[in-house]
């Protein structure tokens, strides 16, 4: 039996065969997207659009129209006409979703939604293989998907590592190096920074201890987003993490206080060197603190 | 530029294939180590047929201990499986950054890999035809160039193409 293994990502959770995985990431503080991929082939896209003005909306966008959009503009860009096999309607996380499987160069089965909670637009298409089979897929794909939740936060899984990020910070930036991710988070004048690093103990071993590590390991994309720090002024916090926490005077009189932080820690027991931070006002600080909180490795 | 003929790569393996390919130390190439595990390889410097010096390309922490699995019987995928439990780290980390390091391994020439047969009726096949091509392709360079001799040249050549052939007729 084929077993199966949740992804969470850019807020979305979905679910698909053991062993597949990111491929591609995309998409802005109004828009979403993400890539998955077997060991051989594309397997499936998802894209989604934050719509603004909501009643305008509802009453234009329809799926049955971005399904078909979607089809007529790859047919235009490889020109050649595609062949429909089967349209209808199916149920996505409480939604009713509009589908069409169709055939250009490859098969595909492409499925379109409105999230009213979440006031997106969803568009996935899922890439056949000779031999699937829709209704087999679609028993595991459909089920799987997650577009709306009522917690505060957003669930994030990427190469064994989970952690949670507060609903009003979206994705902003970041690199998904293998084993030593950047992720940026941006909320209205905050931001949020997750990155970590594999193999921590024989890289640490190349290392007098974890400061030096930090001195010349650190991405330069935290510098850029936190707004710059000094790893020298590194020093262990209560909980023996490396952190640096400066304050900041803002506005006329000074009343505004802004915060930045950055803590770093080696995880024995996932073997990886964490790295969490944090730029903003004051009362964000809890954002990170619940971000840190959340953060688990899960061998697969 | 026009003028600026591209280099012909060699024709990608599949994934699956590699992860079922066993890497070998090039014959012939040694290596030292120090107390700490550190491994240096010790790459013979040519001038014609003389070895003129001996040069040495040093691993990190986690290369020697990559290097030292190497062993002409072990798989990549074994590799993997072994990574995966000894650095903990996920079956994708392990299998990807083990091709990295593996793929530099073989640009160098340091390591060689031996390919599992394709499996049949699958598009491996094909793709095994296309490396035997290219492989051909590289011979015939190699022996215009006055690097293979002739018998060498025509036996290789033979093998080839028996190959593609017994290749060919078992997928009819």
């Amino acid at each position: 039996m084929e077993e199966f293994e949740k992804e969470y990502w850019l807020e979305v959770e979905l679910q698909h065969p053991k062993g597949w995985s990111i491929g591609a990431v995309g998409g802005s503080v109004t828009t979403g997207f993400f890539r998955i991929d077997s060991r051989t082939a594309i397997k499936l896209d998802l894209k989604w659009e934050k719509q603004m003005e909501e009643k305008r909306v509802r009453s234009k966008v329809q799926p049955v129209l971005v399904v078909n959009n979607f089809i007529e503009g790859y047919a235009r860009k490889l020109k050649k006409k595609p062949e429909v096999y089967e349209k209808g309607s199916v149920e996505v996380c409480g939604h009713k979703a509009y589908f069409a499987r169709w055939k250009n160069d490859t098969e595909v089965a492409t499925i379109s939604w409105i999230c009213n909670e979440e006031n997106k637009v969803f568009l996935l298409n899922y890439y056949f293989e000779p031999g699937e089979e829709w209704e087999k897929v679609a028993s595991w794909l459909i089920p799987g998907i997650t577009c709306h939740t009522p917690e505060g936060f957003w669930k994030y899984r990427l190469f064994g590592v989970d952690f949670k990020i507060p609903k009003d910070y979206k994705f902003f930036t970041g690199k998904l190096t293998i084993g030593r991710p950047v992720l940026i988070f941006k909320s209205k004048e905050n931001t949020l920074v997750v990155h970590w690093c594999y193999f921590a103990k024989e890289l640490l071993s190349m290392y007098e201890d974890l400061l030096e590590w930090c001195k010349k390991e650190i991405p330069k994309e935290i510098y850029a987003a936190i707004g710059g720090f000094s790893p020298h002024r590194l020093k262990p916090d209560e909980t023996g993490k490396l952190a640096i926490v400066e304050t900041e005077r803002r506005g006329i009189l000074g009343k505004s206080l802004r915060v930045k932080i950055v803590k770093i820690w080696h995880d024995t027991d996932s073997n990886r060197i964490f790295l969490t931070g944090y730029s903003g006002p004051q009362e964000g600080i809890e954002d990170l603190e619940e971000m840190e909180k959340s953060i688990k490795f899960q061998l697969d | 530029m026009p003028f600026l003929k591209k280099k012909e790569m060699p024709p990608k393996i599949s994934p699956e294939r590699l992860y079922r390919s066993i890497p070998i130390i090039t014959p012939g190439l040694e290596y030292e180590e120090d107390a700490k595990g550190i491994v240096r390889i010790l790459v013979p410097v040519k001038s014609g047929t003389q070895t003129i010096r001996m040069a040495k390309i040093k691993l990190d922490a986690i290369g020697s201990r990559i290097w030292k699995k190497i062993d002409g019987k072990t798989s990549i995928s074994e590799i993997a499986q072994w990574m995966k439990k000894e650095f903990i780290i996920t079956e994708r980390e392990a299998e990807i950054s083990l091709s990295m390091f593996i793929k530099s391994l073989v640009d160098k020439k340091l390591v060689a890999l031996i390919l599992p047969p394709p499996k049949p009726g699958t598009p491996e096949v094909q793709e095994e035809i296309e490396r035997i091509r290219y492989e051909i392709k590289e011979l015939e360079k190699a022996y215009k160039k006055k690097k293979v001799d002739e018998k060498t040249h025509r036996e290789i050549r033979e093998r080839y193409e028996e190959a593609i052939k017994e290749l060919e007729e078992k997928e009819m």
